[in-house]
């Protein structure tokens, strides 16, 4: 499984690989060395695999960083939920919030334990509902608490995850994407 | 207050640790050495089953009636206090969380904390069965029953039986820390006392044990330093008469150590999970765990709780002990922040669950998701039905399911119509003609196919900084993009894969695998 994954990522002909995505990131840059560990030439293949590879959240603040860039300022107070493998593996913190503050021109509202995990974990919220739901209302009460009407997050689980469980408690607070709200400010047609 | 050092205190602590374990069979020796030379026994138990009879030999020995016991994980871990009663030996815990969940015939839920899943009110009644009439549920006066009636037992207890927080190699000390008390009373007052401790406890110097004495009680409850920390040197003894030793004064007469390994020299032959014999049982991991907090430590885990019991159980109680407890980590990685030892938890528990899973298989339900979702054409089919499935309960982007579960839990995400990968052709068509750095989004499967306007946002987004980048640059230093074909985790059948790899590389408008430049 890892092999075919790693085999057609080396096809890939691009100088990086950029994944939205921290799980996918931690997995293949990660795991896949671990799981290989015994197979000296795969291991090595991962490895070389996963130095091309960069979760999104860094290579937009490495790109904004190096080219001092400004969006259209959005007007919008969020909140900003840290995945927590981002936070946890990766240890991204400070990157997605100068991102929203200095590109976007986002007002940030810290939450309460922005960091624990929101429950979705994968196949988790759907073998353990019971489990998931009590993480995530308490996720969502921290949400609520900091009266922010947007939360963005750099994770598509917790996006899935957070923004299902507000539709089903009939919610108004949007949930975005680091991406989706960065591109918003850039994009040049508003 | 001076702030603390926590990641020096932390990398000092698992390196002095990582040596003791490379070192430990010479360090079992040392202790046993100097142990034994100070006037204690040392007994080696291959496994619980062993490590219980050298403890109900000494009792029936000794003759022993009644046994206090401090708070001990190891003891937990052999079931020494069931094995004592079966040898018509009454064992009482001493310390208030162990003794409340005694009375109750339970297990611990939490290292440190073992009735932290009780309420006072419950602890109450179950006092009030002790005493024999009601008791006020206030914590002060539950304290007060407590120390009424273990008070006898520890004055009548023929035998004191511990744990140990450490065994010092080089003077054959055991270190033993509490906040209530209770182990220097168990070790103090009967005149035997018996220390069961897991071999991996031991570090060769008394500096190394203090280096566990600054992160134990911070990790576990947050204080500086537990309020009573001990160190005990051999049986009590004295030489103030006429400068001859006499052994047994006010303490024991007899100090006996059963050092315990029960797997632990499985572990340490086995290159990852050996990391986690640095264990110095602070419950740190079970703090922060999301899930832990929600279900406690009699689901998550086994006799060792949290996250750590998940990596150890199977090896003191078999794979079988956690083999759907596994099934309650999140992946979220909150504890490997934490420990004190930098044990690396999260990666261990997701081998515990690789052997869970050949042992107990997945469910239905898990299986055929995972098999479809493994290769590529089944995806684009089972994508299919869903999207037509969905269509009734659909708005923005989400389905409200009408049914289960799960209805109250979250709405699911919509399948997209539109996937990520059939709209490449949009972010590469205004890829530069000889690009500096050629860039591949890998969309993962859920941007893919449930929020592609994320990844494609994702794209465009680091696109516009290319726009940006060649009005200052020339031309030709501009980056190029393209998006790649994402490897869905692998399939049964490999030509499947490569089938699909060609078509995703072939003219199609999808999963441009490359750069287009």
């Amino acid at each position: 499984m890892a092999k075919d994954a790693i085999t057609a990522l080396e096809r890939v002909r691009a100088d990086r690989i950029v994944i939205p995505s921290s799980s996918c990131a931690i997995t293949i840059t990660q795991d896949y060395a671990r799981l290989l560990a015994g197979d000296d030439e795969w291991r090595e293949r991962a490895l070389g695999l996963a130095e091309r590879i960069t979760p999104f959240t860094r290579f937009a603040a490495e790109l904004a960083r190096e080219r001092a860039t400004r969006g259209r300022p959005l007007g919008i107070r969020a909140t900003y939920h840290d995945a927590c493998q981002s936070a946890n593996v990766l240890g991204v913190h400070d990157e997605p919030r100068a991102l929203l503050r200095d590109v976007a021109g986002v007002e940030l509202v810290e939450m309460a334990e922005s960091s624990v995990c929101c429950g979705f974990g994968g196949t988790f919220s759907f073998e353990y509902p019971e489990v998931a739901t009590r993480i995530l209302d308490r996720k969502l009460a921290n949400i609520a608490a900091t009266g922010a009407d947007v939360v963005i997050m750099d994770n598509p689980g917790c996006l899935t995850h957070l923004r299902g469980g507000i539709d089903a408690r009939r919610g108004t607070t949007r949930v975005r994407l680091l991406a989706e709200v960065l591109w918003e400010s850039l994009s040049p047609e508003a | 207050m001076r702030e603390i050092d926590w990641t020096a205190l932390r990398d000092d602590l698992t390196a002095r640790k990582t040596a003791a374990i490379d070192d430990l069979p010479a360090l079992v020796e040392r202790f046993t050495e100097e142990a034994e030379a100070v006037g204690a026994k040392v007994y080696r138990a291959a496994d619980a089953a062993e490590a219980n009879r050298i403890v109900a030999a000494i009792c029936r020995a000794k003759k022993a009636k009644l046994v206090v016991k401090s708070k001990s994980m190891a003891t937990e871990e052999i079931g020494l206090t069931e094995h004592l009663e079966k040898h018509g030996v009454r064992a009482i815990e001493t310390d208030l969380g162990e003794w409340i969940i005694q009375l109750a015939h339970e297990r611990p839920s939490h290292l440190i904390a073992p009735a932290i899943h009780k309420t006072r009110e419950e602890v109450a009644q179950l006092f009030a069965k002790v005493v024999g009439h009601p008791v006020p549920d206030d914590t002060a006066s539950l304290v007060a029953v407590a120390r009424a009636e273990l008070r006898q037992y520890f004055l009548n207890a023929d035998i004191g039986i511990t744990g140990g927080n450490a065994l010092i190699a080089e003077t054959g000390t055991l270190l033993l820390v509490t906040n209530e008390g209770n182990a220097d009373l168990a070790t103090s007052v009967p005149p035997v006392h018996i220390a069961v401790v897991g071999i991996e406890k031991i570090v060769p110097t008394l500096d190394d044990a203090m280096a566990i004495v600054k992160l134990l009680a911070r990790s576990g409850t947050g204080q500086k330093i537990t309020a009573y920390t001990q160190l005990i040197t051999g049986p009590s003894r004295s030489a103030d008469i006429e400068l001859k030793t006499q052994i047994g004064v006010h303490g024991p007469k007899e100090l006996h150590f059963v050092l315990l390994d029960n797997g632990r020299s499985a572990m340490r032959e086995d290159p990852a999970f050996r990391d986690a014999l640095r264990c110095i049982r602070c419950g740190a991991c079970s703090n922060v765990c999301p899930s832990y907090q929600v279900v406690g430590g009699h689901v998550f885990g086994h006799v060792y709780t949290g996250a750590i019991g998940l990596v150890v159980s199977p090896w003191h109680h078999g794979t079988d002990s956690v083999a759907y407890e596994q099934g309650m980590c999140l992946g979220c990685n909150a504890c490997d922040t934490v420990c004190p030892v930098s044990i690396p938890l999260a990666s261990l528990i997701t081998e515990v669950r690789a052997k869970a899973v050949e042992r107990i298989g997945l469910s239905l339900p898990k299986r055929v998701l995972l098999k479809q979702w493994s290769a590529p054409e089944a995806i684009d089919r089972v994508a299919g039905w869903l999207a037509i499935l969905q269509g009734p309960f659909r708005h923005d982007g989400l389905v409200r399911v009408p049914f289960g579960a799960i209805a109250k839990e979250k709405s699911l995400p919509a399948i997209s119509d539109r996937p990520l990968h059939f709209r490449a052709r949009e972010v590469t068509q205004t890829n530069p003609s000889s690009p500096a750095t050629r860039v591949a989004l890998f969309p993962s499967c859920l941007v893919d196919r449930l929020i592609p306007e994320a990844g494609y946002a994702a794209a465009r987004r680091s696109r516009r900084r290319t726009h940006r980048r060649r009005r200052r640059a020339s031309p030709s230093s501009r980056p190029a993009w393209s998006i790649a074909s994402s490897p869905r985790p692998g399939t049964p059948r490999r030509g499947s894969f490569r089938r699909w790899a060609r078509r995703s590389t072939s003219s199609r408008d999808a999963a441009a695998a490359g750069s287009r430049s």
